[in-house]
């Protein structure tokens, strides 16, 4: 059943081209790069809050540190036995195409001003994670009393 | 290990990654196809994408002979504060697979989690190999 069904992707381009067709010439952006680790920054005056697509990655790897108005967030991509495959080795899988990455990331993001490393929050929803980080009070801007001389 | 840095400012305008307004109501999203695997195991095809932000109810599976269509609006949660720094927004994911034998659309399963879909296409009974008795003479 194999060398019938989607292996025309192996065999050779132009079989594969024929037969996946609609893939292959999709009008739609290419997905090379996907969408791993892509993020986005909010802040305001006293919070900033970093979002990072991070689908396939293991929660349980994740690694968040926070130095100064820096900070660095790492993960590993979860193992192919634990997205269901069968508990064989993942190299003895029947790999009809891999487009997702397998990498691990790590980034790291200068943020606007020094955080508070004890007030940090993070969540994973929908394979987003969301960093919430608190300016360091130390650096808050404060209100100088002017008194008249 | 892939590494990069983002060094956005406060000052910086908003990243034209994303069209700022492209959720703008109305107005359709940006059509991107999400990565995908696939392998085969136990007579089923197992497909694997990659769509962060996405959830179960707005995720649209369809199966016509040998053609699976997967489609789903991700729009991202309101977030506080100004936006500094972008590099996604809201999408539309449509991916759409053809089978090169014929699969079981009655029996097709998909589960999503932690933006991956997993989707389960068994093949169709008439593509399973199958053991012919031969008699003796």
């Amino acid at each position: 059943m194999f060398l019938t069904a989607l292996a025309p992707v192996v065999r050779g381009r132009s079989l594969a081209e024929r037969v996946l067709h609609d893939v292959w010439h999709s009008p739609l952006p290419a997905c090379d790069a996907g969408p791993m680790a892509q993020a986005n920054l909010h802040a305001n005056e006293n919070q900033v809050t970093v979002t990072v697509q991070i689908p396939s990655i293991d929660v349980a790897s994740l690694d968040c540190s926070v130095h100064g108005d820096r900070l660095t967030i790492s993960g590993r991509p979860v193992q192919a036995q634990a997205e269901g495959a069968p508990a064989t080795d993942a190299k003895a899988l029947v790999w009809l195409r891999r487009e997702r990455s397998q990498d691990a990331f790590e980034r790291t993001f200068q943020l606007p001003y020094t955080v508070d490393p004890d007030q940090t929050a993070a969540t994973v929803h929908d394979g987003i994670l969301s960093v919430t980080l608190h300016r360091h009070q130390a650096d808050r801007p404060r209100r100088i009393v002017v008194t008249a001389a | 290990m892939s590494t990069a840095t983002a060094s956005p400012t406060t000052s910086a305008p908003v990243s034209d990654a994303v069209t700022p307004d492209a959720a703008a109501p109305g107005r359709p999203l940006p059509r991107v196809a999400p990565p995908i695997d696939v392998y085969q195991a136990d007579g089923s095809f197992v497909l694997l994408a990659d769509v962060p932000g996405l959830r179960a109810e707005d995720l649209e599976i369809t199966c016509e002979r040998q053609v699976l269509k997967l489609r789903g609006n991700a729009r991202r949660s309101q977030v506080a504060g100004q936006l500094i720094h972008q590099e996604f927004g809201d999408v539309c994911y449509e991916r759409t697979v053809t089978f090169a034998e014929p699969i079981n659309g009655e029996a097709i399963s998909a589960t999503l989690a932690n933006g991956v879909v997993r989707i389960v296409v068994p093949s169709h009974p008439a593509a399973q190999p199958r053991r012919i008795p031969v008699a003796g003479a």
